[in-house]
């Protein structure tokens, strides 16, 4: 019981939380600063999606069309519309992933990767050139593309 | 071994348990905290826990338990890789600055530096295994949000052990009591 009162005996904070604080601040700054600064603000021009480390179907902003880039084995995909957007089915003969095309946007809409399906509720909307969606059991990577030249700009 | 985990041990290891993984299946259903995969991680609370209380290789049994278990309730055995990985890493450094750096330092603090650490490997995982450079974006803010999440987990445990009656823990952890019954 005596790790019980030693704690009941401590306060909030001890002076040399300090030193801690200082190392963790530091290291939020600089990675804030590495990974942040320049911003990427860009808007969206392309939706990529990978499977594995590959291209597979790209929706152009600019076109506002979709197109298969590279079909691997023992998948499909299928496309429609509906309700003002562009929905993409990537299916395999366990899996599937749909995901939601909008105007200015591109989500997971659904997939059966788990029970909880963290590509579906963990992820956020992808609206700008970087934002990602990742659904690691099936191995889908839905990329947002913007403008390079704009960012390259920036990043100079 | 016998003097690490008693009976009464076991018993106050799985009530954690079972509270940790409670608080991780909850937190897996609410939506994402500002950023994607950003969480409390309340279960950590029970982690703590069991750094203070129980000890070293219980704190690890527990992290270890719930990440495999709680990957298995919400049905998402990838995200073991990352979760583990982080647990073992950030319960390692609570346990080395509780056991040689406290009380001068705060459990506060622990806490703290601790959740960064875990946000940070997690990332890292993440980032490694999906092939996702531009995840990387997140970490500063994930470093950050550890920092809100370090400090609720630490400020619950000091109240929890502060208000939770002394005669509750006694129970479990009287240790001397049950080796001297035969």
């Amino acid at each position: 019981m005596k790790k019980i009162e030693k704690v009941n005996k401590s306060v909030f904070f001890k002076p040399l939380d300090i030193a801690f604080y200082a190392i963790i601040s530091i290291l939020i700054i600089v990675l804030l600063c590495v990974f942040l600064i320049p911003k990427n603000e860009n808007t969206l021009e392309k939706i990529e999606i990978y499977k594995g480390n590959e291209v597979i179907y790209t929706y152009d902003y600019n076109l506002l069309q979709g197109n298969i880039e590279k079909l691997p084995s023992e998948t499909l995909i299928e496309e429609y519309d509906e309700n003002n957007c562009h929905y993409v089915k990537i299916i395999t003969e366990e899996s599937y992933n749909l995901v939601e095309i909008g105007s200015n946007y591109a989500l997971m809409k659904d997939a059966n990767c788990s029970h909880y399906a963290p590509c579906v509720n963990n992820f956020s909307a992808i609206k700008k050139d970087g934002d990602i969606i990742v659904c690691m059991p099936h191995q889908i990577k839905i990329v947002g593309v913007g403008n390079k030249q704009n960012s390259n700009e920036v990043r100079i | 071994m016998t003097k690490h985990l008693t009976t009464r041990k076991i018993a106050l290891l799985g009530i954690f348990l079972a509270m940790a993984l409670l608080m991780f299946v909850v937190e897996n259903l609410l939506p994402p905290l500002i950023l994607p995969g950003a969480k409390l991680g309340l279960s950590n609370i029970f982690v703590l826990l069991t750094v203070i209380l129980l000890g070293n290789v219980e704190a690890i049994i527990l992290v270890v338990a719930k990440c495999v278990l709680g990957s298995l309730i919400v049905g998402n055995l990838t995200a073991l890789m990352y979760s583990l990985t982080a647990g073992l890493v950030s319960v390692t450094i609570s346990i080395v600055l509780y056991k040689f750096i406290y009380p001068k330092i705060s459990l506060i603090c622990i806490s703290v530096v601790s959740a960064v650490v875990h946000n940070l490997i997690q990332t890292i995982v993440f980032c490694l295994i999906t092939n996702t450079p531009s995840y990387f974006m997140f970490i500063g803010y994930l470093a950050l949000f550890g920092v809100l999440a370090g400090v609720i987990t630490g400020l619950v445990v000091i109240l929890l052990l502060k208000y939770v009656p002394t005669k509750v823990y006694d129970k479990f952890l009287s240790i001397n009591k049950e080796n001297q019954n035969p």
